[in-house]
């Protein structure tokens, strides 16, 4: 498990993906490994996007990547969708609005479930921005479940927050 | 603490098919099953399917497929995994796959092929005993 953050940092994307599942399984023997990758955290610029369900923030997100990777940017995104509360299932359809991005395999897209956490992200996910940044990547996007009007912990991650309303 | 693994599947219609009633149906199940799935909606290509697995670090990635290009993207979808070290990711179909088209693409590496009227705690069994490493 050593090697893994070896060889994020020469960038396996394979070696990235598994580190996330980790760190989201909150397997203890994993947690020393986000130590290991601290150092090499700080790089990445960290944008939020929220806002209420079905404004927009998927299709946002795909829009601001390109942009970016126009400029020759590389970008994490993280989207993030709730988990049942009755089956502990989650349905992730942020990619379908990503299609642009998700033919670029420059552009590492991850979906999360929520997994009972409120506030609109998954409590693992600011350590997700982290593997991303310690990665490369020089932005990471972080798209939150669609919220209501009190859940801003996004605010907490990102440099920059993007909040998307619908007209009207 | 015991890591809190959940099953982690890529429901996706390859090629230009857009019946996408049963890949719909089959996502919602999955997650009232307790897995996680990221539907990556139509059209995709095989390369955006295994690119979604890598990234997503799947288990399991599902195809659906009604309009017979089953005998091209199945195969090429395992194909590219095993090019990208993903081995231990369970590939299932499903849709209007004729008879004599399943013998081949189990042997391409497809694990199992569900056609229509196929119950759905059926398919879900069959995951739950074919992933690995659970
Ligand atoms: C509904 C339907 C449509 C709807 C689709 C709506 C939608 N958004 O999905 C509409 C009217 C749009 C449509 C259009 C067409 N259709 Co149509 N359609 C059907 C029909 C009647 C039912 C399909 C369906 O939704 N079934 C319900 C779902 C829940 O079942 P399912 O998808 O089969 O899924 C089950 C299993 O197959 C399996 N499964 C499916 N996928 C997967 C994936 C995995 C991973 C697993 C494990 C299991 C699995 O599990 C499910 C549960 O049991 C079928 C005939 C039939 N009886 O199948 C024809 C059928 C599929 N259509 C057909 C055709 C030809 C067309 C058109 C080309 C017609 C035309 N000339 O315009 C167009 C093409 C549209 C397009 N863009 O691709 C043909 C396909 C022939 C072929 N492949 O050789 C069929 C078989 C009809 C026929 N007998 O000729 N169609
Ligand atoms: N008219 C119009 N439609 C848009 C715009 N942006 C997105 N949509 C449409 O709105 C719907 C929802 O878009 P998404 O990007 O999935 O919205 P979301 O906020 O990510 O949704 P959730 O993740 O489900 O909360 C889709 O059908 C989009 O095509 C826009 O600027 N104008
Ligand atoms: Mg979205």
């Amino acid at each position: 498990m050593d090697d893994l953050v070896a060889e994020v940092l020469q960038g396996s994307v394979r070696a990235m993906a598994r580190l996330i599942t980790l760190i989201e399984n909150e397997d203890s023997r994993a947690l020393y490994l986000m130590a290991a990758l601290y150092p090499h955290t700080g790089n990445a610029y960290v944008l939020g996007i929220t806002g209420s369900p079905g404004t927009g923030k998927s299709t946002l997100t795909d829009k601001i990547t390109s942009v970016l990777r126009d400029r020759e940017q590389t970008v994490g995104v993280i989207a993030v969708d709730p988990s049942s509360p009755f089956t502990g299932g989650a349905l992730l359809g942020d990619r379908i609005r990503m299609q642009r991005s998700s033919g670029d395999a420059e552009v590492f897209i991850r979906s999360m479930a929520t997994r009972g956490n409120l506030g609109g992200l998954a409590r693992t996910t600011a350590d997700i921005v982290k593997i991303m940044d310690a990665f490369g990547k020089d932005w990471v996007i972080v798209e939150t479940v669609g919220v209501g009007q009190d859940e801003v912990e996004i605010a907490k991650t990102a440099d920059t927050t993007i909040v998307v309303l619908a007209p009207g | 603490m015991t890591a809190k693994k959940r099953i982690k599947v890529i429901m996706a219609k390859p090629g230009l098919d857009g019946h996408d009633r049963g890949a719909k149906l089959l996502a919602r199940v999955f997650a009232e099953a307790g897995m996680e799935v990221v539907y990556t909606g139509l059209r995709q290509t095989p390369e955006m399917i295994v690119e979604a697995a890598l990234q997503e670090d799947a288990d399991v990635v599902g195809l659906s497929s009604l309009s017979g290009v089953h005998n091209y993207f199945f195969p090429r979808v395992v194909e590219l995994l095993k090019e990208k070290g993903l081995h231990d990711v369970l590939v299932v179909g499903g849709g209007i796959i004729p008879d004599e088209d399943i013998a081949g693409l189990k042997k391409a590496g497809v694990a199992a092929v569900f056609g229509p009227g196929t119950r759905t705690d059926e398919i879900i069994k069959f995951i739950k005993d074919n992933i690995s490493g659970s």
